[in-house]
């Protein structure tokens, strides 16, 4: 009985109209980008920590609960991202924030090389093939001087530019970013691209049936979410203004996407921004309890999946029927 | 007429065993033809050499005049083929409505617009319109069939291929599923693999008999139903008086 109770409830989920879901999003980043008027240099490192990292627990969302590609190895477009960004800007001394797009088109278009290797394997091959080419990349910037070796290098550009300013550009581009993966990512969800990618995703074999090019839409689901995933990088390493092969190319990336996507409620996309608040939460309650607090998130990873596969915000959805960023498309 | 579809030679081989020897069979628009034969005798395996699922080691496959032989099984669909499955094969996550909006939107290729009225429609033809936001991985079985169907026609097909759609539906059931597949016959060429022969026999034209991948006979369905051959395959079981089921 209950379950029948829920299961109606499910099927008629509130939604707000796209116009209202965008003119929210639209305030919210004019509030984040108003912020810096409120708040001191350390709480914007913090918020640029906050939405970058977001931005690539959303990547790889986008993969696996929209494009059903499970990669373990998205950490390698955050470090070729970032090398891009880095290497062209010291080498050419081009203003790195004008180079951001070039970091996408840069990661997006390594992905789509890849995409004829890696796509010839399946599940779990898959993700693990990506994570092996995130090691051999990591292994070759370690051993190139004219990358930095393992010591890795500094950006120099913005050393020479007023501080306050490349703080500031650095924070809005962060807010960029997460109006991209929200909103940006939203639009995409309800194109035709979206309808294409859920239904390959739900049924490879039906999905060619009614006419979809199964792996064209593989490929631009791949190539767009590590795109975004390398801009994220270039962006988070930039802020920081050093890049070394251990950290960038680190699979530790990859288990933040996946914790913070798992508690949140993969296939959502109020599931990351949810994610990543009780991600930071931990980790600012956890600091200082050294690897503790890394059996801890792991623990609080696998309860969650455990107790609601569809993650915190799967189980919302699911007991009060209500939905923010649906891509659901009415038949009324 | 050119026939909508023609298929020619068609042969497939696992090792030493043959799913297709040589199969070759038209269709004309409008034309519905059956196809029976006991389990195994090749019936979906010549669908899935058609429909582009599995490729063939030899033979032709003409569509509307066109050599798809070779061609992806997405074009083809695009091209006007619409297959309905016999294990019904929805997108489980997306809801009713948005199953047949796939089909809409990348099988018949219709804009935004046209797309989601040509799925309304065909919501309401397959009696699905009040589960319409209902999750398809959540539909019992006939809706699901009957979504199945509505996926397919969804597609706007030249050419629509039938998989044991009446299997498993009771007789009231096949008396509706066959009043519809009428309704949309003048308009398709249809493949009908079909185990139900009374909902069979009421809308197929010409029959064909396979048995271990090859037709063993092809004609005027009582013809067919009472050839030797076919008696042979069937022995012991009564084809031609009207089903208990």
């Amino acid at each position: 009985m209950t379950a029948l109770r829920i299961s109606r409830k499910a099927s008629r989920l509130r939604a707000p109209s796209p116009k209202l879901v965008l003119a929210g999003c639209g305030i919210a980043a004019l509030i984040l980008a108003a912020a810096p008027l409120a708040l001191d240099v350390g709480d914007l490192r913090l918020i640029i920590e906050i939405l970058t990292v977001f931005a690539f627990a959303q990547t790889w969302n986008l993969l696996a609960g929209y494009a059903g590609l499970m990669s373990f190895g998205q950490h390698l477009f955050i470090g070729l991202g970032a090398y891009c960004l880095f290497v062209i800007s010291n080498r050419t001394g081009a203003n790195p924030f004008y180079l951001l797009p070039v970091a996408f088109l840069f990661s997006a278009g390594a992905a789509a090389l890849i995409s004829p290797m890696v796509f010839r394997l399946r599940h779990a091959y898959f993700a693990i093939g990506v994570w092996v080419l995130a090691e051999v990349a990591r292994l070759y910037v370690s051993q190139e001087d004219w990358l930095g070796s393992t010591s890795g290098m500094a950006l120099v550009a913005t050393r020479d530019m007023d501080h306050t300013w490349v703080a500031l550009a650095n924070y809005w581009v962060a807010v960029a970013l997460g109006v991209v993966c929200t909103a940006g990512f939203y639009l995409l969800l309800t194109s035709r691209l979206g309808l294409a990618l859920v239904a390959v995703r739900d049924n490879e074999s039906a999905a060619a049936a009614s006419g979809i090019d199964v792996w064209w839409t593989r490929f631009y689901g791949f190539a767009i979410a590590s795109g975004v995933c390398g801009l994220a990088g270039a962006a988070y390493y930039m802020s920081v203004f050093h890049l070394e092969p251990g950290a960038a190319f680190d699979a530790n990336w990859v288990v933040v996407m996946l914790f913070i996507v798992i508690i949140g409620g993969v296939g959502t996309i109020e599931g990351p921004i949810l994610g990543t608040a009780i991600y930071f939460l931990l980790r600012g309650w956890l600091a200082g309890t050294g690897n503790l607090y890394l059996m801890l998130l792991g623990a609080a990873a696998v309860a969650t999946m455990l107790i609601s596969p569809k993650g915190i915000w799967g189980a919302v959805r699911r007991r009060y029927g209500i939905e923010i960023f649906s891509a659901r498309r009415l038949a009324d | 007429m050119a026939p909508v579809l023609l298929i020619e030679g068609l042969s497939k081989r696992y090792g030493s065993i043959t799913v297709a020897d040589a199969v070759g069979f038209q269709v004309a628009r409008g034309e519905c033809l059956g196809v029976i034969g006991p389990n195994g005798a090749g019936k979906t395996s010549v669908f899935n050499l058609i429909d582009g699922t599995v490729s063939p080691d030899g033979g032709r496959i003409l569509l509307d005049g066109m050599d798809v032989t070779r061609r992806p099984k997405h074009l083809r669909a695009r091209l006007g083929m619409a297959r309905a499955y016999q294990v019904p094969q929805p997108f489980p996550d997306l809801s009713a409505f948005e199953n047949v909006l796939v089909a809409t939107t990348f099988g018949a290729g219709l804009s935004a617009s046209d797309a989601k009225a040509v799925a309304r429609e065909t919501l309401r033809l397959t009696g699905l319109w009040d589960k319409r936001e209902v999750m398809a991985g959540s539909l019992p079985l006939l809706d699901r069939k009957r979504l199945e169907l509505g996926r397919a026609l969804a597609s706007q097909p030249k050419l629509l291929l039938l998989d044991e759609i009446a299997g498993g539906l009771t007789q009231m059931e096949v008396v509706e599923l066959v009043a519809l597949i009428r309704s949309i016959k003048p308009t398709v060429a249809m493949v009908w693999i079909e185990h139900v022969t009374h909902a069979l026999s009421a809308v197929a034209d010409r029959l064909v008999a396979m048995n271990f991948g090859r037709v063993i006979a092809e004609g005027e369905p009582q013809e067919v139903m009472n050839s030797p051959s076919v008696q042979e395959v069937y022995l012991g079981t009564v084809l031609d008086a009207p089903a208990a089921d």
